[in-house]
């Protein structure tokens, strides 16, 4: 009852108490949280699965459309198509092969360097372990300070937080925006190639 | 006599209390430091400062997908288009059907049509071989001034000779070949990029080079101004309220913008307004410095310089925490807990800076694509023209399809019908499909960037629950044990009293 009314405990209680309220405040937030996320995966998986249905129609119907010209016996056709599709391949490799002979130039110019060896790996670790070392032990001040230094960092925490929700509000339509017109693109460009071919093969007729 | 017994126990303690001070005794308290441990050990485990990494990791995983998905539609596309092309059997679907893709694209890119694109770029580029030409020539017979290295241009610092003013002489006429074919280059670039989507780039990267010039050049008068401002406050007796107050506004105008900068044209920006930041963290790392000062002050008997240079930096510093904060500095661990926080700060805004650097990247990216698939539609627009310019030599019947034009060309013809095909897939392979990978890889970078600020606030809420929790633990897990108690009554000759009690 006496040690009761002393001040070290009851600021050891109090300040237990507000640990408590902050640890349910991030539960709580952390829900919130995952909730918010959820939904931005859930928009970007969206427009991933449009893109994907989109590039897999394409290349079916470009598939099947040669497939009919090899059954036809239209080898020429057949084989041009192919040797053009594969231009462009011939200048992505040579760019490639460019950009590798020039990082590897400028890797060499880069490491080449003195040969001396400092362990500075050893060092930072040294220097990690002896500032945890230099940590003070406790001090019922420093519990005191918590409470103003949470108001503080509560507010920096809170800013972070609107600044990532506008950003990930902002990412979000973008990601929906391409999405939709990833969609509405891809079926103007099926229903203009489908009255070429109709119009073609009218032609041919 | 138990009654009594209990009484001298209370009166035991009452007096050791009293004796000790009640504010620094506390009984240590088994069953509390249990759970107090336990609820620190459950904080740790949570490992809320890596709770993003999964998120880290899932979306770097579908911004991989994307771009692999982004790249199949995009040459799926293009493939479409050539097979329709080379499918249709009339002029309709096929020549014209290309040419207007050419245009459109050609439009959207530079605002202008083909024709008009072409004149421009047929003139510049005129002038950009023969200054190409003459660079080669001046920088051949200067070899023997460079020791056989060839000169390039844009001429590196290495080949520009600051200290030899006979050499500078010397090659002076290659400096200025270089200088007019770096002015050609940059004026075909203008005339290319005239109008259009690349127009609205190449002025949204000019602004924001300018900008980032100017609050880079501001900042680094700032870092001056204030360095200055501290050696002053430390060259003046501790507490001097005129230095310190310089040090304070040094230390506000770190994060102002330059005198003739926008703010709101630098907000409406979304680059910028993360570019101008590096105020901010500047700012927050001469914060830190003063932190690590204290705390470098308070770890007394080992200061690096001489105790008393290191005394009087504490008090300056001291005095100016004071100044800037209104109110004294806090205890040590209040002082790591700070340097922490103002860490975590700055990172923070670091890892905005260079999302916002990443971005510039990317747009530079973007219009480097845009030059590439520009040059190759002009490349299939000549074709089309030397196709013409062959007359009757190469097949085009009015309502004539591109197949059956190709199965009568001759070899001539057919490598300027394939030249232009191919350029045109070339300027949707490096062009169109490469712009729409970057402006997916623009969007994900707003992804990481928005988790980026809740992994800041994260660790922050870390730094705050784990350090007190740890406090809170040690406080727990300390105070007086039953045996040191006893001991104590016993050292201060209440053994008497306590004998009752046993």
């Amino acid at each position: 009852m006496v040690m009761a009314g002393c001040a070290s405990d009851q600021a050891l209680r109090k300040s237990s108490g507000e640990v408590a309220l902050r640890i349910d405040q991030v539960s709580a937030d952390a829900e919130t949280f995952v909730a918010a996320r959820s939904r931005v995966m859930k928009a970007r998986t969206a427009t991933l699965t449009a893109l994907e249905a989109n590039a897999l129609d394409s290349e079916q119907s470009n598939q099947a459309e040669i497939s009919y010209h090899a059954a036809a016996g239209d080898t020429a056709w057949v084989e041009l198509i192919e040797r053009l599709r594969k231009a462009p391949d011939l200048v992505v490799q040579q760019r490639k092969d460019q950009a590798a002979a020039a990082a590897a130039a400028q890797a060499a110019v880069q490491n080449a360097k003195s040969a001396a060896d400092f362990k500075t790996a050893k060092l930072t670790a040294a220097s990690q372990a002896l500032a945890t070392l230099a940590e003070e032990p406790d001090d019922k001040d420093v519990i005191a300070f918590y409470k103003d230094f949470f108001k503080k960092v509560q507010k920096s925490v809170k800013d972070k937080a609107d600044q990532a929700d506008e950003a990930a509000d902002t990412a979000e339509s973008a990601s929906k925006e391409k999405g939709a017109a990833a969609s509405s693109s891809a079926e103007n460009d099926k229903a203009d190639m489908t009255v070429k071919t109709a119009s073609a093969v009218k032609a041919s007729k | 006599m138990k009654a009594l017994m209990n009484a001298r126990a209370l009166l035991a303690m009452l007096v050791a209390t009293a004796l000790c001070g009640c504010a620094d005794l506390r009984l240590y308290n088994a069953g509390q430091d249990e759970i107090a441990k336990k609820a620190t050990a459950a904080v740790k485990e949570a490992e809320l400062g890596k709770s993003l990494a999964p998120e880290r990791e899932a979306m770097a995983a579908l911004a991989k997908s994307e771009q692999d998905a982004v790249r199949r539609d995009q040459i799926g596309r293009r493939d479409r288009r050539l097979i329709a092309w080379l499918s249709a059997s009339d002029q309709k679907y096929s020549w014209d059907s290309l040419d207007d893709y050419v245009g459109k694209r050609i439009q959207a890119l530079t605002g202008t049509s083909n024709t008009d694109l072409i004149k421009r770029i047929d003139g510049n580029a005129a002038v950009l071989k023969t200054s190409r030409e003459t660079f080669d020539r001046e920088a051949n017979s200067v070899l023997n001034e460079t020791g056989g290295v060839e000169l390039k241009c844009p001429i590196p610092e290495s080949q520009k000779y600051p200290n030899d003013r006979e050499k500078q002489l010397i090659l002076g006429r290659a400096y200025n070949a270089c200088k007019n074919l770096l002015e050609a280059q940059q004026n075909l670039a203008i005339a290319v990029a005239a109008g259009g989507q690349m127009k609205a780039l190449s002025d949204e990267l000019k602004q924001i080079g300018g900008d980032q010039k100017k609050i880079e050049d501001n900042l680094q008068q700032a870092k001056q101004r204030y360095d200055a401002a501290l050696k002053t406050l430390k060259d003046k007796p501790a507490g001097d309220a005129s230095a310190t107050a310089g040090v304070k506004k040094a230390l506000e105008d770190l994060e102002k913008l330059p005198s003739d900068a926008s703010l709101e044209k630098i907000s409406a920006n979304p680059v910028l307004k993360h570019l101008v930041d590096e105020g901010k963290i500047a700012q927050l790392e001469k914060k830190r410095e003063l932190v690590r000062g204290l705390l470098t002050a308070l770890d007394t008997g080992k200061p690096p310089e001489s105790a008393s240079d290191d005394q009087k930096n504490a008090a300056a510093i001291g005095a100016l925490w004071h100044a800037i904060g209104d109110q004294p500095p806090p205890p040590m661990t209040g002082l790591l807990m700070e340097s922490e926080f103002l860490r975590q700060e700055s990172n923070g805004l670091q890892m905005q800076v260079n999302r916002a650097k990443q971005q510039i990247q990317l747009k530079q990216a973007k219009l480097a694509s845009m030059r590439d698939e520009v040059s190759f539609l002009v490349n299939a627009e000549k074709a089309k023209r030397a196709y013409a310019d062959m007359g009757s030599q190469c097949p085009f019947a009015k309502g004539q399809s591109m197949y059956e034009a190709w199965g009568k060309a001759s070899m001539s013809c057919r490598h300027l019908i394939a030249q232009r095909l191919i350029s045109v897939l070339n300027a949707m392979t490096f062009g169109e499909a490469q712009q729409e990978q970057l402006d997916y890889q623009l969007i994900a970078l707003g992804h990481d960037a928005a988790l980026d600020s809740s992994e800041v606030a994260i660790n922050q809420v870390d730094t705050l629950i784990r350090l007190p929790m740890t406090q809170l633990s040690k406080a727990y897990g300390s105070g007086i044990t039953p045996q040191q108690l006893g001991n104590l009554i016993n050292a201060l000759g209440l053994g008497a009293i306590a004998v009752g009690v046993n």
